[in-house]
Order: C-alpha cells, then sequence, then structure tokens
C-alpha cells in the first residue's frame, strides 16, 4: 500500500509541475540559503579565530602562578624565571609547534617635544611573525603601514602603533626616548629608532600600542632573562584541550608554578561575536524554514482543493482517514526532499563559485582594515539544511493532510 | 423483529439542511432487496436517487430510520468500521468514473486489494481477469486520459468488482455517455451480476436502461412511488 501511496504522491507532485515548480523553487531557495548563510558564518568564524589565536592569543598562554590576579598590580613580582629552561622543557609537548616569550609594560614616549603613555609589548620577532603567518582568514593582527617589521636581531628598535605614532607626531626612521620602572623601582630609558608603524583590528590598540625586541625590553626593565607570558602555537586549534591536561599535569608535577588560559579564555571579543552571529544565523534558519513550510503548506493545500473529488473517491473505496494523512504527508515530504536535494546542489555551487571571486567585508568592529569572506559550509550545515526542508515538508503538510481526512465523503464527491 | 434480507431500510428519512430551509430528500423509506438483484433506481433530478444510494453504500447516514445490510444495523458504525465495510462488501461505480489521475489502468483497479491487504499474485490473477471480463486487457498501462468514456467506466467497473464485493452501487453509472456506449456499459454490469454473484443497484433516468433490469424502485419527491413487483 505505501508503495502505491508513494506512486501517486509522486506522481501527483510530478503531474502539476507548474504549480509544484514554484513551491519547489522556494524549497531548493530556502535549502540554499541555509547552506550559502551557514557556509558564510562559518567562515566568519574561521577567520576570527585565526585572527584570534594567530594574530593575538596563540592557543595556549602560560603564566607565573598568580599573574592572573595580581600581575597588574605589581607585574614584576610573577615572572618566569628563564625562558630558554622553560622552551627546552615545554616544547616537546606533542602538537605544540613553538612556544614564544612576552612581556607586557607601560611607560612613556617621547620624541622630545611630545611625550605619551604607551603600552609596550616585548616580543620575539621571529616566532611572532611565524605564528601571525599561520593566520590565513585575515591575516596578521597587525599590518605595517610605513617602515618595517622588527628584524631578528634588532636592538633598541620598535614598531610603533598608528594611533600613537600620530599623537606624538613621529614617523618611521625617526628616534623616540622610552621611559619606564623597572624592576628594582628606579626609571630607565633608552632611545630607540622606529623601524615601522602599524595598524591593527582595533584602533585603541593602536592609539597605545609598541613592540619592542624582547631583548631590549630586558635590558630596558633590567630583569636579566625574566619574562612574562609563554605563549604556545600549536599545530592546529584542535589539540588546545588535551595539551591543556597535559600542560596542567605537568605544571603540578612542577610544584605549580604556573598557571595556564587558552585562547577561549582570553578571546572575549571573539566569543561574543560568536555567540552573537550563531544568534543571528538561528533566527535566519527559523526564517527561512518558516518560508518553506508556508510555502509547501499552500501547495499542499491547493493540492488538496483541487483533488477534493480523488479524496471523497478513495475514501468511499475504503481507503481509511489516517491513510489518506499519510497520502498527503508524503507530498509534503517528496517536494521537501526534492527541493532540499535540489538545494544543497544549488548551495554546494553558488558557495564555490563566490567563494572564487570572494565577499569584499569592511573592517570588524573597532577594527581597521576590510577583509574578504568566503563561503565554506561546513559538513553539519548540509544535514541541517536538508533536514530543515524534508521536516518542513511533513509539518507543512500535516494540517492540510489531516483536514483532507475530516472531508465529509459525499460532500467531496459532489466537487468536480 | 428480524431482519433476514440483503439489505433494509426501516423507516428511513434524510433531510438536508440549506440555510434556514430543511429540505427533505428522503421521507420514510422502507425497502428490502435480495442478493443478487440487479435493480435500478428511476426518478426524476431532485427526488432522491442520490441521497437513497448513499445511505446504502454507508456513504452518509440516516437521519431517521435504520438500515440493515446482511441483518446487521449499520447505525452505530464509526467512519472507519464503515470504510472497512465499504472495502469489504460494497462496490462503488461513479458517475464520472472517478479514476485517480496518476495510477494506470491496472494500479486503479489494483488499488482496492492493497488497501485489503492481498499478496501480489493473487492481486495480479484478480485485476487480470476483471480487466479481461470488462473488455480492458491491452489497456493495462494506460492513463486514465488516454482512455475513452467508455472505457474509464469500465475500469471504474472492475475496480467496484475486483474486491469481490456483494453489493455493487452505482449512481447515474451510464449518465456521461453516449446512449451506445451506455448500453454497452449496462449489459457487462447485467453479464457480470451474472458471473460475479453480486447485487447490482443503480439509478438512472434513461428508460432504455431500466427496461433491461429485473426490478425497479420509483422515487418521487423522496418517497417510493412503486415497490419492486
Ligand atoms: N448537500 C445537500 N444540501 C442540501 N440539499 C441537498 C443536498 N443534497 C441533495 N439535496 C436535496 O435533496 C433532494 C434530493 O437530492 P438527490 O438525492 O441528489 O436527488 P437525485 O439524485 O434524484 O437528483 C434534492 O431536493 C436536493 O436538492
Ligand atoms: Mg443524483
Amino acid at each position: 500500500m505505501l508503495v502505491t501511496q508513494l506512486k501517486i504522491a509522486y506522481r501527483s507532485v510530478l503531474r502539476n509541475r507548474r504549480k509544484t515548480a514554484v513551491t519547489f523553487f522556494a524549497v531548493c531557495f530556502g535549502t540554499a540559503s541555509i547552506i550559502v548563510a551557514g557556509g558564510f558564518f562559518d567562515y566568519m568564524f574561521y577567520a576570527l579565530h585565526a585572527a584570534t589565536v594567530y594574530g593575538q592569543h596563540g592557543h595556549i598562554q602560560a603564566y607565573a602562578h598568580g599573574f592572573m590576579e595580581k600581575g597588574v598590580v605589581s607585574p614584576f613580582s610573577y615572572m618566569i624565571e628563564d625562558f630558554n629552561e622553560f622552551n627546552s622543557r615545554y616544547s616537546k609537548v606533542p602538537h605544540v609547534r613553538f612556544i614564544m616569550p612576552r612581556i607586557q609594560f607601560s611607560g612613556i614616549i617621547s620624541n622630545g617635544d611630545t611625550t605619551g603613555s604607551f603600552v609596550g609589548l616585548g616580543i620575539d620577532t621571529n616566532k611572532e611573525r611565524e605564528m601571525s603567518s599561520f593566520s590565513i582568514g585575515s591575516g596578521p593582527a597587525i599590518r605595517i603601514t610605513s617602515g618595517n617589521y622588527l628584524k631578528k636581531g634588532d636592538k633598541n628598535v620598535i614598531i610603533i602603533g598608528k594611533g600613537l605614532a600620530d599623537a606624538i607626531g613621529v614617523k618611521a626612521g625617526e628616534r623616540v626616548t622610552l621611559l619606564t620602572n623597572t624592576e628594582s623601582g628606579s626609571i630607565n630609558g633608552v632611545t630607540v629608532e622606529i623601524a615601522g608603524i602599524f595598524e591593527s583590528f582595533q584602533k585603541e590598540f593602536d592609539d597605545r600600542a609598541i613592540q619592542i625586541p624582547i631583548e631590549t625590553t630586558q635590558n630596558l626593565l633590567r630583569i636579566g632573562n625574566k619574562f612574562q607570558t609563554a605563549v604556545f602555537v600549536m599545530e592546529d586549534s584542535s589539540h588546545v584541550d588535551s595539551t591543556v591536561n597535559i600542560l596542567k599535569d605537568a605544571f603540578a608535577g612542577n610544584g605549580g608554578q604556573y598557571e595556564i588560559r587558552t585562547w577561549k579564555d582570553l578571546a572575549l571579543f571573539h566569543n561574543s561575536t560568536v555567540a552573537l552571529f550563531s544568534r543571528i544565523f538561528f533566527v535566519i534558519n527559523i526564517v527561512i524554514a518558516l518560508v518553506v513550510v508556508l510555502g509547501i503548506a499552500n501547495s499542499i493545500s491547493m493540492s488538496i482543493f483541487e483533488r477534493t473529488r480523488e479524496i471523497g473517491t478513495v475514501m468511499a473505496i475504503g481507503t481509511k482517514p489516517n491513510q489518506v494523512v499519510i497520502q498527503y504527508l508524503l507530498e509534503g515530504i517528496i517536494i521537501g526532499l526534492f527541493g532540499g536535494v535540489a538545494g544543497i546542489l544549488v548551495g554546494v555551487i553558488t558557495a564555490k563559485i563566490v567563494s572564487i571571486f570572494g565577499i569584499p567585508m569592511p573592517p570588524p568592529p573597532g577594527g581597521t582594515r576590510p577583509w574578504v569572506a568566503k563561503i565554506t559550509p561546513p559538513f553539519l550545515i548540509y544535514i541541517r539544511a536538508f533536514a530543515t526542508a524534508s521536516l518542513a515538508g511533513a509539518i507543512a503538510s500535516l494540517y492540510p493532510a489531516i483536514r483532507a481526512s475530516r472531508l465529509r465523503i459525499v460532500h467531496a464527491l459532489k466537487q468536480t | 423483529m428480524s431482519h433476514n434480507h440483503f439489505i433494509e431500510f426501516c423507516n428511513v428519512s434524510k433531510d438536508y439542511q440549506l440555510g434556514d430551509v430543511i429540505v427533505p430528500a428522503l421521507k420514510n423509506i422502507n425497502l428490502a432487496i435480495k442478493k443478487g438483484a440487479f435493480m435500478s433506481i428511476v426518478g426524476p433530478s431532485g427526488s432522491g436517487k442520490t441521497t437513497l444510494l448513499n445511505l446504502m453504500a454507508g456513504l452518509d447516514v440516516p437521519g431517521k430510520g435504520e438500515i440493515f445490510f446482511n441483518g446487521l444495523s449499520i447505525k452505530n458504525l464509526s467512519r472507519s468500521q464503515l470504510a472497512n465495510l465499504r472495502l469489504k462488501s460494497i462496490g462503488i461505480i461513479f458517475q464520472s468514473f472517478n479514476l485517480i489521475p496518476v495510477l494506470t489502468v491496472y494500479e486503479n483497479v489494483e488499488y482496492p486489494l492493497l488497501l485489503q491487504n492481498i499478496p501480489k499474485t493473487e492481486r495480479r490473477q484478480r485485476v487480470t481477469h476483471l480487466l479481461e471480463a470488462v473488455g480492458l486487457d491491452s489497456r493495462h498501462h494506460h492513463k486514465p486520459d488516454e482512455l475513452s468514456g467508455g472505457q474509464r467506466q469500465r475500469v471504474g467497473i472492475a475496480r467496484a468488482l475486483v474486491t469481490r464485493p456483494s453489493l455493487i452501487i452505482a449512481d447515474e453509472p451510464s449518465a456521461n455517455l453516449d446512449s451506445h456506449t451506455a448500453l454497452s456499459i449496462i449489459d457487462i454490469m447485467h453479464r457480470l451480476n451474472k458471473e460475479e454473484e453480486a447485487t447490482f443497484i443503480f439509478s438512472t433516468h434513461d428508460n432504455n436502461i431500466v427496461r433491461l433490469t429485473d426490478e425497479v424502485i420509483r422515487l418521487k419527491d423522496g418517497e417510493i412511488c412503486s415497490l419492486p413487483s
């Protein structure tokens, strides 16, 4: 019986070709939209993740115990003693690509005429550059707008955020003096050359930031080989959680000298953005599902209206009401399935074509640089889109189908 | 009181509500029909023929009175039970044929057997037999819209008989056919009445057809004028 009901459903759908076509395209378009929108958001998340990890935080950061809580107040009390020792001990952990040191500090910057305050980041220039080269989505977090990046072996050289450079009126190639407190509480200064001027995603950051080779920083602060943050760069993001566990165990075995944060703990902007866009995508998904449901419901209702006498006939012959419900549910599901399959094809092709050209995107909130988005639907989106279409088919036809099964036979038979 | 007729109507009335007006379609009908009858119901348009046949077929329920099928009242049967009764015991032939347009001739005739869960080989046997009996053995794979009116009605007859019902109801089965085709359709029905031992009750207002039937019920304004002799 079900085979024959499928036959009737399938052939009836094909028979009303022109009317079905409209619904079919609505379902197809809806499914494709979910895939394209999903693929777009997926790429945004990916780009955002890459920018966050490879442009800023690395995958995992470790600090001396207590730093997270009290590091801001007394940075010198929470330093890791020796980078080389730390590095040789932990860079062998599986899936760790490399570890690099950072020191954040603040001070006063002056070109003799104008003075401003800065937030400095002491870095291993080569490793920072290597890390940012993995950021495929949107490039490194900072971009040199004039002059050069720091080179290996540079001493007494900095790069400076565009906002800060403008504020104190300096250009690449000029010299400035940095003043800061040392570990012992005295004041130390150094005259440095500006190698280049950079822009990052965030203007507030560029208004205060400078980057300095780590050796110069250690000399300025008079802290020898100490450093503040160990940035772990992994082979990819999938091993972060397992590696965190390995490191925690290792650190605990070492008397708990160190504490840990992952890029997710640090990337509040990333997290809230992902949460926001996930919600937006969910709403888009619901709206599309509604449109698809209404389209199919309309199509099935019309089909039932036009075939009232057929319904009267099959019920007169002895078809049970629940079998009538199944008959029209099948019709809705068939439209949903066919539209869903076609929609997946259209979605895949659209995603491929759009990705070849790319979508020019404006700078992110607070950012400074435009970027290019692609459409990369993950496998789950296909399942989600297909499920939406076929489920919509079933849901949409349920009410019309039940109504059909409640038709009074003698009335239905009178319809022409 | 015992009800040992094949079909029995006891004081059956049926009204329709048309806005505020109540239209009496059948008034206090009493009748009894024997098994194997080949009977026509005649009467002018609006006399209640369709209403009477719908009640007999279990498609509608009477306002007053009771209908017995094989001695059993069908008064309190549910929709689903009535559907079962029709499926097992009643074949219906429609004035406008009412074939399922997307199914082939063969599939249309097979449809009621699928509802009954008859196994495939038996289905094939019965469908082939009936399509042969109505002279359509070469048309198995045609769609209804590829057939003439007379051919469609023959498919309709085959579909009504394929479940071997004891009662066949046909409301003006030849009204949509030319007079020559109409007669040949009634001929086929008459032959199957004998061969398949099924009771045929159909309405018509064609006197040429009435003459071919064994018994006649004449209706006028919802009342029976003359019972079968
Ligand atoms: N659904 C209905 N609503 C209102 N009146 C109806 C309905 N069906 C039939 N009638 C009326 O009942 C009477 C009998 O109708 P019907 O049984 O169709 O007669 P026939 O089949 O002999 O033409 C007519 O007066 C008709 O107008
Ligand atoms: Mg009538």
